[in-house]
C-alpha cells in the first residue's frame, strides 16, 4: 500500500540519479559479431586466430570419429582441460558407428548449439567449450568452466554463537544452492537479469512466492535493469545503485553472508539479491529495526535475547549521543553533575589546554584512526596498533595534559557501544553522525542535542526501503510488528507476525 | 531555481558558526562554583556580610577550595563583586549550602534577601539553609586537614543528621513553601562551630518573615519530625532511668502519628496519638528488660508526652507554628480557618493540646 504512494518519488529520485550518471553507453563493438559462423572451417579458424577479444585461445584441429575434421576451442585455465579430454576428446576419438551424431556421443548434462559470433564469443569468455565441426552451420557449446573456488567458510564478521557455520561463496549459482539447503519450499522463485554496459554482471533475485509483496519485486527488477554503470563488481556497488536515498547516511539494505540469515529474510517476504562473484547478499526492503536483529537472537532464548536487543538500543544511543552529551554538560549545564563527579571532572579538565569540542575532536579523529588502521593490516602488526593507540592515548596523553581522564573514558565507552552493532554498515553511519551531534552540542548544548535527536528520528522515519517505509514498526506504527523489536517476544507469538509481513 | 540548494548551505553553515546564544557557553574549568553562600550581619546598617566558596580547578593552587566575602546591600550585587574578585565566573547552580546567620536572623526578616535564588532559574532550589550560631566566617574558613572540602563536609553532615532525624532538613525550595503556606511556619537545621568541629545543634525555628525564635535540640527535633509526620525511621533516642546517669537507649522503629483536630466547647483541640514501636539497644540501669516491660512502656511513654507539651508550650509562647497543623485545621474545619487563616499562630498559641503516646516494644537485643 505504501509503494503506490510512493512510486511517483521513486520515479523522481530515478530521473534525478539518472540525470548525474554517465552517458549512454556505446552499444556495439567494432567486430561484426551479429554474423552467424560458417561452415567451413578454414574460415571459422581465420576468424577466431584475428579475434582481438580472444586472448589465450586453444585451438585444435582434430579428426572426429566418422572421419570429419573438426575445430576444438576454448581458453586455457578459464576451462577444464581435463574434463575436456574426458568428457570431449575421448568420446570423439572413440569407436563409434559413423551413423550416430556428434551430440549423441559427448556424454556432458547440457550441450547446446550456438551459431553466431556473439554467444560464441561471450561463451568461450565465460570458459566454455566450442566445437566447430566441417560442414554444420551450428558449433557445439559444452559448459566446460573451471572456477576458482573457495571453501565455504563462515563468514569472519558476521560469526554466531549458535547456529550453521557455513557463509556463502562467490559463484552466484552455488550460492543459490546453498540457500535451496535451508528452503525447500516450492515457492522459491528466482529471476535473472544482467548488469553492467561493458561487463555483464549476473544477478539473481530470489523471494518465496507466496509471501513476497509483488510490488516490491516489480519496482526492484525495474531499478536493477535501470543501473547504468560500467561494471559491478561487488554487491556494494549493486546496493547503491538501487537505494532510494543515496545521501543518507543509514543503510536501506541489509547485506549478509550467512545463508541461514537470508533464508529468514526470505521467510519473512523480503527479496534476496544475489550478485555473481559476490559473497555478500543483499537483502531489501528492509526497516531500521533489522539492523537491531541478528540470527542469534532467535536460536537463543527470548529473555536473554530481549535483554542482548535492549543493550544494543542503548549502544546506539550511547554511541551517538554520548561524546555529544559530554560536550554538553561540560560546557552549558554543569548543574546537572552530581556535585562529587563535577569536582572529579572538574580535577581532571584542569590540565586540559582546549575547549571541550576540541578535545573530543581529537580523540575521536584518533579513535577512528587507530580503527582504520588496525583494519587493513595483518594480524601480528594490527596487535602493534592496539598497544601504541592504547598507551600513547590512554596514559601519555592524559599525562602530557592534552586530554582529560574523563574524556578518555567517554571515547572508549562510545567505541565499544559501536562495536555492540551487529551490522558493519549501520556501525559506520553512527560513526560518522557522532560528529555533527558533537558540532550542535557545543554551539548550542542540550538544545542542539534535542534538535540533532529529532532531525535524526525525522530523517529516519522519512527513508525508504524500496519504497517501503524504513520506520517500521515505530515510524508507521505495527504494533504487532513490535513483538520482534526492542523485546523479543517468545518465538510462537511472533511466528504469525513474520508471515504477515507483506504490507 | 537550480542553485537553490547551494544558496541555502551558503546561508546556512554561518548561521550556526555565528549563533548569538554563544553567550551562554561556558566552560566548566573558567567558573566559579558558588557551593556553599553565606550570609551574616555587617557592622554597617542595612548591608550584608556574603561569603563564598567554590572550589579550584588548578594545579598550581595549593588549595582546593576559594573562599571570598564580600559586603552588598544584596545577594545579586554581592555577585557582581565576587565576579571581579575570582577568576572564574561566579555561578550558583550547584549551590549546597546556604549558611545564614543568627546575629542577622534575630536582627532582620531574611526571607525577602533570598529572592535571587528563587527568580533566577539557573540557580538551585536543592541547596540546604542552616542557620549559623556563632560567626559565619569562621566556619566558612574551616580548613581541617582531616575533612573533605567545607560544601561537601557541611552537606554530608547536615544530611546524615537528618537522616537520624536530630535535625530537620529544609532546601531552598522546601523554605519557601514554609514560608507561603499559612498553615506552617519554618524551621531550618542549626549549626555551630564548636572549637575544631562543626556540630549540627539541632533545629532553628522561624516566623514567617523568616526571623530566628527560638532553637530547639536533637530530641525535639525528632518530636517536630512526629508531629509533622515526616519521619524517617528509625529514630534513636536516649533516656536518664536512674541516677546518676544511668541510660535506657532505644530505636524508634515504626511510628504512627494520628492528629485529630476539633472544636471542643469552642475551643481548638488538638488530640494527638503516638503509636511507637521501639527496639531496646542499650541499657545500663538495672531495670530487668524481661519483667519490667510495663515499667519500661511507661518511662518511654511519659517521657515523650512531657517533652511533647513541653515543645508545644514553648512554641505557644512565642507565637510561631512549625509543625503544620494548621493544614488539620483547614482540612476539618474550614470554615472556622478562614477566619483566623492569616494569623494562624496566634490562633494556635490559644488551642488546647493533648498527647497520648503508646510504645510497643518489639525486641530487646540478642542479649539477656
Amino acid at each position: 500500500m505504501y509503494i503506490v504512494k510512493r512510486r511517483k518519488i521513486c520515479e523522481v529520485t530515478r530521473m534525478r540519479r539518472k540525470r548525474r550518471k554517465i552517458k549512454e553507453p556505446t552499444k556495439q563493438l567494432s567486430l561484426s559479431k551479429e554474423e552467424v559462423i560458417s561452415s567451413y572451417l578454414a574460415e571459422n579458424k581465420e576468424f577466431l586466430i584475428h579475434s582481438p577479444s580472444l586472448p589465450g585461445l586453444s585451438i585444435r584441429e582434430i579428426t572426429i570419429f566418422d572421419g570429419r575434421s573438426a575445430l576444438l576451442t576454448y581458453i586455457d585455465h578459464l576451462s577444464d582441460t581435463a574434463y575436456i579430454s574426458q568428457n570431449v576428446l575421448s568420446p570423439l576419438f572413440g569407436d563409434h558407428s559413423p551413423q550416430k551424431s556428434v551430440k549423441d556421443v559427448i556424454p556432458v548434462p547440457n550441450l547446446k548449439t550456438v551459431n553466431n559470433w556473439t554467444n560464441i564469443i561471450t561463451n568461450l569468455l565465460h570458459g566454455c567449450c566450442i566445437l566447430f565441426i566441417e560442414g554444420e552451420n551450428d558449433a557445439l557449446h559444452i559448459n566446460a568452466q573451471s572456477l576458482q573456488k573457495r571453501k565455504p567458510d563462515e563468514p569472519a564478521n558476521e560469526r554466531t554463537i549458535r547456529g550453521s557455520h557455513i557463509g556463502f561463496v562467490e559463484p552466484l549459482e552455488d550460492n543459490i544452492a546453498m540457500l535451496r539447503q535451508f528452503l525447500t519450499s516450492d515457492q522459491l522463485r528466482i529471476k535473472y537479469t544482467y548488469v553492467g554496459n561493458e561487463n555483464k554482471t549476473k544477478v539473481g533475485i530470489l523471494y518465496l512466492e507466496n509471501l513476497a509483496n509483488p510490488e516490491v519485486l516489480e519496482e526492484l527488477m525495474d531499478r536493477i535493469e535501470k543501473v547504468n554503470y560500467k561494471t559491478i563488481l561487488d554487491s556494494g556497488e549493486l546496493e547503491q545503485m538501487i537505494e532510494d536515498n543515496p545521501y543518507s547516511i543509514f543503510p536501506q539494505s541489509l547485506s549478509s553472508e550467512r545463508p541461514d540469515s537470508v533464508a529468514a529474510d526470505l521467510l519473512q517476504g523480503r527479496y534476496a539479491i544475489i550478485v555473481d562473484r559476490s559473497p555478500s547478499v543483499i537483502v531489501a526492503p528492509i526497516n531500521f529495526n533489522s539492523f537491531f536483529q541478528s540470527i542469534d537472537d532467535y536460536s537463543s532464548r527470548w529473555i536473554s535475547s530481549s535483554f542482548i536487543r535492549i543493550l544494543r538500543f542503548v549502544s546506539f544511543v550511547i554511541a551517538i549521543f554520548l561524546p555529544s552529551i559530554y560536550i554538553a554538560i561540560i560546557s552549558f549545564h554543569y548543574e546537572i553533575l552530581p556535585l562529587e563527579l563535577l569536582l572529579s571532572i572538574g580535577q581532571s579538565r584542569r590540565e586540559v589546554p582546549f575547549p571541550p569540542i576540541i578535545e573530543a575532536f581529537l580523540m575521536e579523529f584518533i579513535l577512528e584512526m587507530l580503527r582504520e588502521a588496525g583494519l587493513r593490516l595483518p594480524k601480528s602488526i594490527g596487535q602493534t596498533v592496539g598497544i601504541v593507540g592504547g598507551i600513547i592515548i590512554g596514559q601519555s596523553a592524559v599525562e602530557a595534559g592534552i586530554v582529560s581522564n574523563i574524556m578518555v573514558i567517554v571515547v572508549a565507552m562510545t567505541a565499544i557501544a559501536s562495536f555492540v552493532m551487529p551490522n558493519p554498515e549501520m556501525a559506520f553511519g553512527i560513526r560518522f553522525i557522532r560528529f555533527p551531534m558533537m558540532l550542535v552540542a557545543s554551539f548550542f548544548g542540550m538544545v542542539g542535542i534535542v534538535i540533532g535527536f529529532m532531525t535524526i528520528v525525522m530523517h529516519l522515519v522519512s527513508l525508504e526501503s524500496v519504497g517501503t517505509p524504513y520506520g517500521v514498526p515505530y515510524g508507521p506504527l505495527k504494533w504487532k510488528d513490535l513483538k520482534d523489536s526492542i523485546i523479543r517476544f517468545p518465538l510462537w507469538t511472533i511466528n504469525k507476525v513474520r508471515v504477515s509481513r507483506r504490507n | 531555481m537550480k542553485y537553490r540548494k547551494y544558496i541555502t548551505i551558503v546561508v546556512l553553515v554561518p548561521l550556526i558558526l555565528l549563533v548569538g546564544c554563544r553567550s551562554d557557553q561556558l566552560s566548566l574549568e573558567r567558573t566559579s562554583i558558588a557551593l556553599v553562600v553565606g550570609i551574616d550581619k555587617s557592622d554597617e546598617e542595612g548591608d550584608m556580610e556574603i561569603y563564598q566558596t567554590s572550589p579550584v580547578f588548578s594545579r598550581e593552587a595549593k588549595d582546593t577550595v576559594a573562599t571570598l566575602e564580600t559586603i552588598a546591600h544584596s545577594l545579586r550585587q554581592a555577585r557582581d563583586n565576587l565576579d571581579s574578585q575570582s577568576a572564574g565566573t561566579v555561578v550558583g547552580g550547584k549551590l549546597q549550602v546556604l549558611l545564614l546567620g543568627k546575629e542577622l536572623m534575630t536582627d532582620q526578616p531574611i526571607f525577602d534577601e533570598l529572592d535571587v535564588f528563587y527568580r533566577d532559574p539557573k540557580n538551585s532550589p536543592n541547596a540546604r539553609i542552616a542557620l549559623v550560631d556563632g560567626s559565619v566566617k569562621e566556619i566558612m574558613n574551616f580548613k581541617p586537614s582531616d575533612k573533605p572540602r567545607i560544601a561537601v563536609y557541611l552537606s554530608d553532615l547536615i544530611d546524615t543528621t537528618h537522616l537520624r532525624e536530630n535535625a530537620v532538613l529544609t532546601t531552598l525550595q522546601e523554605y519557601h513553601y514554609a514560608n507561603f503556606e499559612k498553615g506552617i511556619t519554618p524551621a531550618v537545621t542549626e549549626i555551630k562551630l564548636l572549637g575544631e568541629e562543626i556540630q549540627v545543634q539541632g533545629t532553628a525555628l522561624l516566623d514567617n518573615n523568616g526571623k530566628y525564635i527560638f532553637s530547639i535540640g536533637h530530641l525535639d527535633s525528632s518530636i517536630l519530625q512526629m508531629l509533622k509526620k515526616d519521619v524517617q525511621e528509625p529514630i534513636p533516642i536516649s533516656f536518664v532511668v536512674e541516677d546518676p546517669n544511668k541510660v535506657l537507649s532505644v530505636g524508634v522503629t515504626r511510628i504512627k502519628s494520628n492528629i485529630d483536630v476539633a472544636y471542643k466547647n469552642d475551643q481548638l483541640t488538638f488530640d494527638v496519638k503516638f503509636k511507637l514501636k521501639v527496639a531496646i539497644t542499650e541499657n545500663t540501669s538495672t531495670i530487668d528488660l524481661e519483667k519490667d516491660q510495663k515499667k519500661i512502656k511507661r518511662i518511654i511513654e511519659e517521657e515523650i508526652d512531657k517533652k511533647t507539651i513541653a515543645l508545644v508550650k514553648k512554641v505557644q509562647e512565642e507565637k510561631i507554628e512549625p509543625f503544620g497543623l494548621g493544614k488539620y485545621v483547614r482540612a476539618f474545619e474550614y470554615d472556622k480557618w478562614k477566619t483566623f487563616e492569616d494569623k494562624w499562630p496566634e490562633e494556635f498559641s490559644e488551642a488546647d493540646f493533648n498527647v497520648k503516646t503508646t510504645v510497643e516494644i518489639i525486641e530487646h537485643g540478642v542479649v539477656q
